[in-house]
Parts: C-alpha cells; structure tokens; sequence
C-alpha cells in the first residue's frame, strides 16, 4: 500500500476506498467471466477493424470456388473458413456480420433500456392517471406480436438500417419499463427516497443520484437478457427479408443463408452459430459479473 | 454553486419566534373520501420535546407526514395548515420547499432502509452538509466527523467508509440522526424513531434525542405508541384516537391524571412493575370507527348517547390540559375533595 493511498485512507475520501474495491474486484474475477470478456473484447474489435481483418471483402465472388471447404479443417482451399454458394468467402462475411450485429444489437439493446426506463420512472413518479395510461402502453406492446409489428412498422417507412435498429430496440422497451417501475414505486414507497425527501433532497437528485444507482443491477441484468434477444429477433426479421438486406451481412443473414446447404456445405452455418452463441454467452456472464460486483451488498 | 462559501438564503427570519405548528390539519382517502384524520392542531416550540401518541391507524404519522409534505398517494390533505414562525409551509409548496431537511428535518421507523443502500455513510453526510451548508473537502469531512461524534458513533473515520448494511440498527439510526442534523435544523420529526431497533437501543437512542433537544435547543416532535418512552422524554403531549385529538397538555399531567376515559384506558393497559393489577386491554379493536360521534364511543365504558351523534370538541379543562370529552374524569384535585367529603 502506498503512502498516497492511506493518505486518502485517512482522509475520508470513498473515491479511493471505492477504487481500491473495484481493483479487487476485478482481481478476484472468476475464470469464465475472464473468456467471456475476452470474446467480448475480440468481437469489439473484430466490428471495429472488419475492412481490415477480412482477407476478401464481404461481397467478393469467386464463382469457380463455391461451396469450398474450410482450410482450417485441412482442406486444400483458400478460404481459412471455407465458402459459400456464390463463391464467397465464409471468414470475411463472419467478420463484417459481427460488425452489423453488434451495432444492431447493442444500439437495440440500448434503445430499449433508456426507453424502458425513462417510461418505467415517469409511471412511478407520477402516478395515478399518468401512470394507468404508460402502462397500458406496456401491456398494449407485450401483447402485440412483435413480428407483425415489425412488418407494419417495415410496410409503411421502408427498409433502411436504422429503422432496423429502432424496431429491435422497441423489442424489449416494455419489460424495462415494468422493472423499473415496479423498483422505482418500491424504493419511493417504503426506503430511502421518502427518508431523504425528509432531509431536503429533491426529486430529480434522488432519481439521479440514487434510485438509478440503485436499479443499475437489475436494468444491467435485463439488458444481458435481452442482447441475446436482439440478435434473435434480427436473425428473424433478416430471415423474413425485413432485416438487414444482402449483399450486407449480418449473423442472422449468414445463418438464415447456410439453412440451405447445411447438407452438403455444414461449414457456412458452423462459424456465425458458434459467434452468435458464444457472443451471447459472454454477454450472459459477463452482465450477471458486474451486478455481483456493482452491488455492494453482495460483496 | 461556484462559491462554495456562500450558505443558500433559507427564510430564517420568519422563524426567528420559531413555533411549528399544525392548524386544524384533516386529511382524508382520495377515493373513497373517508376522514383519517380531523382538525388536529398543536405546536411546538424550538427546546420542547412533544409527543403524538396514538394506536395504529391514530393519524399519527399521517400528521407527521402532511407537516412534511410528503403523503402517499391514496390520501390528500382537505383542510388546515402548517406554520413555521409566521409563514405557511403547508405541504411545503412553493419557495417553502427549501426549508425542508433546513429548518424541519425528519427521521423514520426503519433506519436501515431510510439509507440509500449504495452510499456509503461519509457520502451521505457529505451530501447533506454541501446541500445545506455548502460545506465540502476537508471541512465537510470534519463536520461530518464532529456530527457522527455527536450522536455517540465512536470512530467516525471507519464508519464514514461503511455501508448501511454494515451497520447496526441503532448505529443506522444514529447516522439518520447525523444526517438529519447536518443542516442545523430547529425541528426534528421523529416517527417512531425506536420501534425497530431492540430495548437497549431504544433506550439509547431516546437518550440521544433527549440530549440533542437540550444541547442544540431542537423542537423535537416525537410520534410514538409507547407511553414509557413519552414519561421518559416528553414536555408535552397530544393523545391522538381515530384521527381525533383526546387529550393533550403536559406530559406528567396528562399520564398522571388524564381526564380522557381513552387515556385512562391506555394507561391501565400498560403492565405496571410496582403493581399488582394485571394490565386491562381496552375492548374493541382499535380499527372500527363510528360514522358520527366521538371515534372512542364505542369502546367507551362512560359513552351516553350525546357521545354518538356529535364528537366533542377539545376545551381547556385545567391549567396547561385539554380534553375532547363530553364525560370528562374528575381531577385529582376533585377526586382528593370526593374522598375527603366521603370520609368526613
């Protein structure tokens, strides 16, 4: 320990105690959660750096080498990953299919919590009408089959990527909602919000401050729930032609493709399954880490 | 907030003759217009400690909770007012919501979940005292230490770095205390401050409510169920029953010869040590309240039928007593004079 640190020691700063907790923390980090980061890691990187990374370009034919096997299992190919029907390579469409995945599934992912949310908080402070009223918005989205939704919503504004983005966020907007105002009422109701109203706190520096810091575990676990959940409903709405539209690729797309000739060509379906799996997985035990150690009650 | 200096204006000068009080204060169910609580009025006054006594379902802490401004949703204050020296505070609309946690500042039943789980006791101090003073840095840090020492939490330092669930029921309450003092208040609301914590504790922290209404002259407005605690601390008293005030005056007055049949009642409810007499429940369930009339009538053994139709209104019936009764209890002076013309 340095003589700098128990200098803030003494002094009673939290943000070094608070520092030296989370670099334990992050010591302590069990080794499954270490390959789930990990593979987060790589796939960020791999969405970032696609152009680069991808040995052919995404959409490149090579009509006289369809349907090659994959190098990597000792075929005499030039494809590490092997080919598809039209010649292309399977290795560089998997890198630029994360790349539009993520995007997709974090900026869905995203939508949908701060969408979520801010219903879910806007019910529970105002209550009474306000709050009948957001949430029968809720149940409305629950009970409305998210696919004809999708298709509406396609139908009527056209097919572009961000509309693509928008309609998976909207996905899942209704369950943040209902979490975090059942959290919201609970903490305004019977803890500390009413306490610390009484000791001069105003509404806005409770919710900021405290309420949110509060449900950040649960919103975070919601949101390792639904990622995996944006990529499935991006995979289905690519799969009906609503989705991300070809030659562009997305993991969905490849894996909605390779169903064809999963007989004769397995390899075309291996790699993006195994991405979109594990990319999933990770995400799962990475989320259900950092609640663990966001909350301080269960350190 | 640039100058970390300059303390925000609070309207001080209109507390300056300090009295808080409620005025004529009812409050009903928004939905099916039911009357929890009717015309309770009483004061206090900065250095007293009063107590609002009362079963469950009294109105007590939903008088506590209207001074505030902060009733749950189901309910809403029709009538009355609250008053801070010479201005309206009522619910603390306004300019007035400044003066809350300043001027009046409250604690609550259950310590440990009044305090933000993720905030660690020197942040939530800090907190205050830069809110209310604009304290921050070392002096803050100071201040929050001098303030832990205060209400008795040895070795503020470590427990600034601990989290509420760290801490015992009564050191959670403790540190409620600190932060509720953190801005100096004249008032402290203290809604059953002891009920969760355990007798020794209960003790402990009614004793440091006793000693801070002394040392910084607070106002101490004290909502509890439990007489013991009120003979032990309070100046003063308002026997709440059915929303309604009972009784209301001096502490030993009142608990040593209450005029009100329910204040009586409760008192032969409470087991006595030195006593030999078993302690006498009072029939009725404290819940059933009679659509006119004074709420007691049906648990009440001196009830005549002027007690049905109409409720009694609270009089003065001796020096620093009030009572709202129709068949007031004789007074001790009365009943000495009873006894003597009895036996002379």
């Amino acid at each position: 320990m340095t003589s700098a640190e128990t200098a803030a020691g003494t002094a009673p700063g939290t943000v070094a105690a608070n520092r030296r907790r989370k670099r334990s923390a992050f010591r302590s980090m069990p080794f499954s959660v270490c390959l789930g980061a990990c593979w987060m890691a790589l796939m960020f990187a791999a969405a970032i750096a696609a152009p680069w990374l991808a040995p052919y370009g995404y959409a490149e034919q090579q009509p006289l080498l369809r349907l090659k096997p994959p190098a990597l299992f000792g075929y005499e190919t030039p494809f590490w990953l092997g080919s598809d029907h039209l010649g292309r390579d399977v290795l560089s469409r998997v890198i630029h299919a994360i790349r539009l995945s993520i995007v997709i599934a974090v900026a869905g992912t995203l939508i949908g919590a701060c969408v979520g949310t801010a219903v879910g908080m806007l019910a529970a402070r105002l209550r009474g009408w306000w709050e009948e009223a957001l949430m029968m918005l809720v149940d409305v989205q629950a009970s409305l089959p998210f696919m004809i939704f999708a298709l509406t919503i396609v139908a009527f504004f056209g097919n572009n990527f961000w509309l693509l983005v928008i309609i998976v966020g909207l996905a899942g907007w209704e369950r943040y909602a209902r979490l975090v105002r059942g959290l919201v009422v609970e903490a305004e109701t019977t803890g500390y919000a009413a306490a610390l109203r009484a000791v001069g706190a105003d509404s806005w520096r409770i919710y900021r401050h405290h309420i949110l810091r509060n449900i950040t575990g649960a919103l975070l676990v919601q949101m390792t729930l639904n990622f995996p959940e944006t990529i499935m409903i991006e995979t289905g709405l690519s799969f009906l032609g609503l989705g991300v539209q070809p030659p562009l690729t997305s993991l969905g797309l490849l894996i909605s493709e390779s169903r064809n000739y999963i007989a004769i060509a397995w390899w075309i379906a291996l790699a993006p399954s195994i991405v979109a799996a594990f990319t999933t997985l990770s995400v799962c035990v990475v989320g259900d880490w950092l609640r663990d150690v966001s909350d301080v009650r269960l350190r | 907030m640039r100058d970390g200096s300059r303390v925000p204006p609070a309207d001080l000068s209109a507390v300056e003759d300090g009295r808080l009080a409620v005025r004529d204060l009812t409050i009903a169910a928004r939905d099916s217009g039911g009357i929890l609580v009717s015309g309770v009025a009483f004061s206090v006054v900065p250095g007293e400690t009063v107590a609002l006594v009362g079963e469950s379902g009294s109105g007590k802490s939903l008088t506590i909770l209207a001074m505030l401004g902060l009733l749950p949703g189901g309910v809403v204050q029709t009538a009355g007012d609250v008053r801070l020296g010479g201005s309206d505070i009522t619910g603390f609309a306004g300019d007035s919501i400044r003066l809350r946690g300043r001027v009046i500042a409250a604690i609550f039943q259950d310590p440990q979940a009044s305090l933000d789980p993720r905030w660690t006791v020197g942040r939530y101090l800090r907190d205050q005292l830069f809110r209310h003073r604009r304290l921050r840095g070392a002096a803050a840090d100071r201040e929050a230490a001098a303030l832990l020492d205060g209400v008795g939490l040895p070795q503020p330092e470590r427990l600034m770095k601990s989290y509420p669930h760290e801490l015992s029921g009564g050191m959670a309450q403790r540190v409620m205390i600190a932060g509720a003092l953190a801005a100096r208040p004249r008032f402290l609301l203290a809604d059953e401050p002891t009920t969760a914590l355990d007798v020794t504790t209960q003790a402990q922290i009614l004793d440091l409510l006793a000693d801070l209404q002394k040392r910084e002259g607070l106002g101490v407005l004290l909502v509890t169920h439990d007489l013991g605690v009120v003979a032990e601390i309070a100046h003063r008293v308002v026997v709440l029953y059915g929303g309604r005030i009972m009784e209301t005056g001096d502490a030993a007055r009142v608990l040593g010869h209450p005029r009100h049949p329910y204040t009586a009642a409760l008192l032969a409810a409470m087991p006595d040590i030195t006593d030999d007499m078993p302690p006498v429940a009072i029939p009725g369930h404290p819940g059933e309240r009679p659509a006119s009339g004074c709420p007691f009538h049906p648990r009440c053994g001196l009830a005549t039928s002027a007690c049905e139709t109409a409720p009694p209104s609270l009089r003065e019936i001796g020096p620093e007593q009030g009572v709202a009764c129709y068949h007031p209890l004789p007074s001790a002076a009365m009943t000495q004079g009873l006894i003597r013309y009895a036996v002379g």
